[in-house]
């Protein structure tokens, strides 16, 4: 009976769902596309979840309003027959109907059967959708939005590609091969033993061949560096002084131990005057030159023959026959007379092998430090009075190579005038290899700035005070 | 069912019997036919000579009820509309009091110029008009149904009248205007008169019969939205009423009593049923607004001095109530 009403309800309800889908797509449009182009004009950093909450969010306000809408727009039949009656001109036959539809009286059924008939014959194609202006501004709004969204998707700028930093390549230039050859010059022409000076020459006449066919600078620093290490190797293998001071340092004769000390520091003047000690204390009084041989024999033959030194090393085969010498002379007269011939002849060959030691490391350390500065490995050292040091490029260490220096020392604890060990060459980080006596001030000062400021505790600066006083000669031996 | 198919077609033949003696007027007439089958009364404003009797004279004719013209003028008592008791020698010669019935006892009444008859006398006549009954002399005479009193008004002769007092008014469901015919239905009305002055209309209807289409009137549905139209209608030429709109605040001195409610509603379902709906709609409201409201709503000087008469301002009011 009313299927000439329902018809139209159904359309009705068609042009609501349609209504509620599109409004509701508009919406959520509009709700996520606002973020996302904030997001990307505003180069904002966001999680990489934020396009899939994004999703969830527009799924959510999309289920939202449309099922709002969708209840709001439900065609129920009073609505249906409001909008039939406005739309087709019924004059509220449909509504009336529709209000009165339990009603049965006479004239109410004779409405409604009229009413209904009215319906039957009007086309279904006479009620039109209506979508208001604010239905498609929203439709329009939101396409705008979705377009602008979708088209700063797709166009994605190239992604900057951020070329690998190329290695370096190593620049050759003519000072790092004049300043090679400078310091081959300086090995070959230096008294380092030839069974250290050879393979240390030959290691850096093959670093300035490899010059030219180098391409890298990260493969250049790897070569220096294994050049390096393989010199100070050979420098340990051949220098023993390190060895024998850990094995000696044990003893209990404080002879013996000061002797240690200098021999690891390779100190040759140091070393003469332990020697010139040990004649004190055996010859020093006649009467106990017997009993003092005997426990220096003790402290010192004993501590090398019992370590793990190799005895056919030169340096500990030349401390072990000046101590087996020593040791023969037990029970003869005059031993003072003896004691210091015998120990004329030792020391000799003692300091001479400590010399050798001494050029050996001084000229392999001058090698390092050298080749450390030539192939950037360090920065160079700046000489005050030449520039900025940019300049003293081809001026790398104008200085000559270091000497070992003996019998200027004045020995002991210094003097006065004289700093103790002050002529002794050491390398400076700012200064290369200078004297120590240059760079002892700097370090004093370094040292009581670091007391001040509680760096080091103070518990400390006495002794080091004493050291410092000894090597300015303020020191007096108690 | 046969009430109602019978009504529009009584109502169709009864216009047609109408126009043969009433040239033109067409919503005039259909609206007297309204009221007529609403039970109410009509004030009817025309110059002289529109037709005012004769309407009410051919409708006599066409609805076979008695029809009665009054002449009010400035002398005319109570008495002499409702009748009045007069001592007369019965047939054995004595005296008695007997009834004379006045004008009024009629179905139909021409009020003519109600306005120029004195309060008392209007009043009189307004008691018959609402309680269709006269009292005299403690006894209770009751008019024949349908009793219809169409009054009138001279526009043009104020000299002398009694304004029928606002309350007074809203005991007629319409105030209907009598305008001026056309030229064309001027001719018409020549060209018929000339031929006969009598009303050639036949009767079509009784008065059981429009009694019977007064109760399938009733029975005519309409729906909340529309009355709720009519009513808001009616509030909103009420300049006091909280929320009243700007055109009864402006305009308006005092709007439409509740009567005009009744009487719009009443009236709204006859026209439906009249124009072969079943159902009241807003055009039928619509249509029936000015008559209803025309002589309850009192505009003020502000509508006077905007060139605005009581039509004007019922059409704005029409427009300002939503549906």
């Amino acid at each position: 009976m009313k299927e000439s009403f329902n018809k139209f309800r159904k359309k009705m309800l068609f042009e609501a769902l349609i209504k509620s889908s599109l409004i509701g797509l508009s919406v959520a449009l509009i709700v996520v596309t606002i973020p996302k182009l904030i997001v990307h004009f505003g180069k904002i950093n966001v999680s990489e979840f934020f396009d899939l909450i994004l999703l969830l969010l527009f799924n959510v306000i999309f289920i939202l309003v449309f099922g709002l809408l969708f209840l709001i727009t439900f065609p129920k039949e009073l609505k249906v027959a409001k909008r039939l009656d406005k739309d087709l001109g019924l004059n509220q036959k449909v509504q009336t109907m529709i209000e009165f539809e339990h009603d049965d009286s006479t004239i109410v059924n004779l409405q409604r059967e009229d009413t209904l008939n009215i319906l039957s014959n009007i086309s279904l194609k006479k009620l039109g959708m209506k979508f208001s202006v604010f239905f498609f501004v929203l439709i329009g709004l939101a396409c705008a939005l979705g377009i602008t969204v979708a088209a700063v998707e797709l166009y994605e700028k190239p992604p900057v590609v951020t070329p690998e930093p190329e290695e370096p390549k190593y620049d050759l230039d003519n000072w790092t091969v004049r300043a090679l050859l400078d310091l081959i010059e300086v090995v070959e022409t230096s008294n380092v033993e030839k069974d250290l000076k050879d393979p240390v020459v030959n290691n850096l006449k093959d670093l300035l061949n490899s010059l030219e066919t180098v391409e890298l600078e990260s493969e250049m620093k790897k070569l220096v560096t294994e050049i390096i290490a393989d010199s100070l190797l050979r420098l340990d293998l051949i220098n023993s002084n390190n060895e024998v001071f850990n094995e000696i340092k044990s003893s209990s004769s404080s002879l013996v131990k000061d002797i240690a000390v200098q021999i690891n520091a390779l100190n040759v003047s140091n070393v003469n005057n332990c020697i010139e000690n040990i004649y004190v204390y055996l010859c020093g009084d006649p009467t106990t030159t017997s009993g003092a041989l005997l426990e220096f024999d003790n402290d010192f033959r004993t501590v090398i023959v019992n370590s793990k030194l190799n005895k056919e090393e030169r340096l500990t085969k030349a401390l072990l026959d000046f101590a087996n010498e020593l040791k023969s002379l037990e029970g003869q007269n005059n031993l003072s007379e003896a004691v210091e011939v015998v120990i004329s002849k030792h020391k000799e060959n003692i300091l001479n092998i400590l010399r050798i030691q001494a050029e050996n490391k001084l000229v392999i350390e001058y090698v390092v430090s050298q080749l450390e500065i030539i192939f950037g490995l360090k920065e160079p050292e700046i000489n005050d009075n030449e520039g900025d040091g940019t300049e003293n490029k081809g001026q790398i260490n104008e200085t000559e190579p270091p000497k070992v220096n003996e019998g200027e020392f004045e020995g002991g604890y210094g003097t006065d005038e004289v700093l103790f060990g002050s002529d002794d060459i050491i390398f400076d980080i700012e200064k290369g290899s200078v004297e120590y006596g240059e760079v002892i001030s700097k370090y004093y000062g370094t040292l009581i700035g670091m007391f001040n400021d509680g760096t080091l505790p103070e518990e400390y600066k006495e002794l080091f005070d004493k050291y410092f006083d000894g090597l300015f000669g303020f020191y007096e031996e108690e | 069912m046969e009430n109602v198919s019978l009504f529009s077609k009584t109502i169709e033949n009864i216009k047609n019997e109408i126009k043969k003696d009433i040239v033109g007027q067409d919503d005039v007439v259909e609206n007297v036919i309204i009221a007529i089958i609403a039970g109410g009364n009509v004030l009817l404003e025309g110059v002289p000579g529109v037709g005012k009797t004769r309407l009410v004279r051919s409708l006599g004719k066409v609805l076979s009820l008695p029809f009665s013209r009054i002449q009010f003028t400035p002398d005319l008592m109570p008495s002499d509309v409702t009748g009045t008791n007069i001592i007369q020698k019965d047939e054995n010669g004595r005296m008695q009091t007997v009834f004379q019935e006045g004008p009024i006892f009629a179905n139909l009444i021409l009020a003519d110029e109600i306005n120029r008859a004195t309060p008392k006398t209007q009043s009189a006549m307004l008691e018959v008009m609402q309680e269709h009954k006269v009292t005299i002399a403690n006894k209770t005479y009751p008019m024949a149904e349908p009793f219809f009193v169409l009054a009138t008004e001279n526009p043009i002769e104020q000299d002398g009248t009694y304004p029928l007092p606002e309350a007074q008014m809203d005991r007629f469901i319409f105030k209907l205007i009598m305008d001026f015919p056309t030229v064309e239905e001027l001719a018409n009305i020549v060209k018929m008169t000339q031929l006969t002055m009598d009303e050639t209309a036949c009767a079509v209807v009784d008065g059981p019969t429009i009694l019977a289409m007064r109760e399938t009137c009733k029975d005519v549905p309409v729906v909340d939205d529309v009355l709720n139209y009519a009513m808001n209608l009616v509030a909103a030429t009420h300049p006091e009423i909280e929320g009243a709109n700007d055109v009864a605040k402006k305009y308006i001195k005092y709007g439409a009593s509740p009567r005009a409610g009744q009487a719009l509603i009443t009236a709204a379902k006859i026209r439906a049923l009249m124009h072969g709906n079943y159902n009241v709609s807003y055009e039928d409201i619509n249509a029936l607004a000015s008559p209803v409201l025309r002589h309850r709503v009192k505009i003020n000087y502000n509508a006077v001095n905007d060139h605005l008469n009581v039509e004007d301002v019922i059409k704005l009011l029409i427009k300002e109530v939503k549906r």
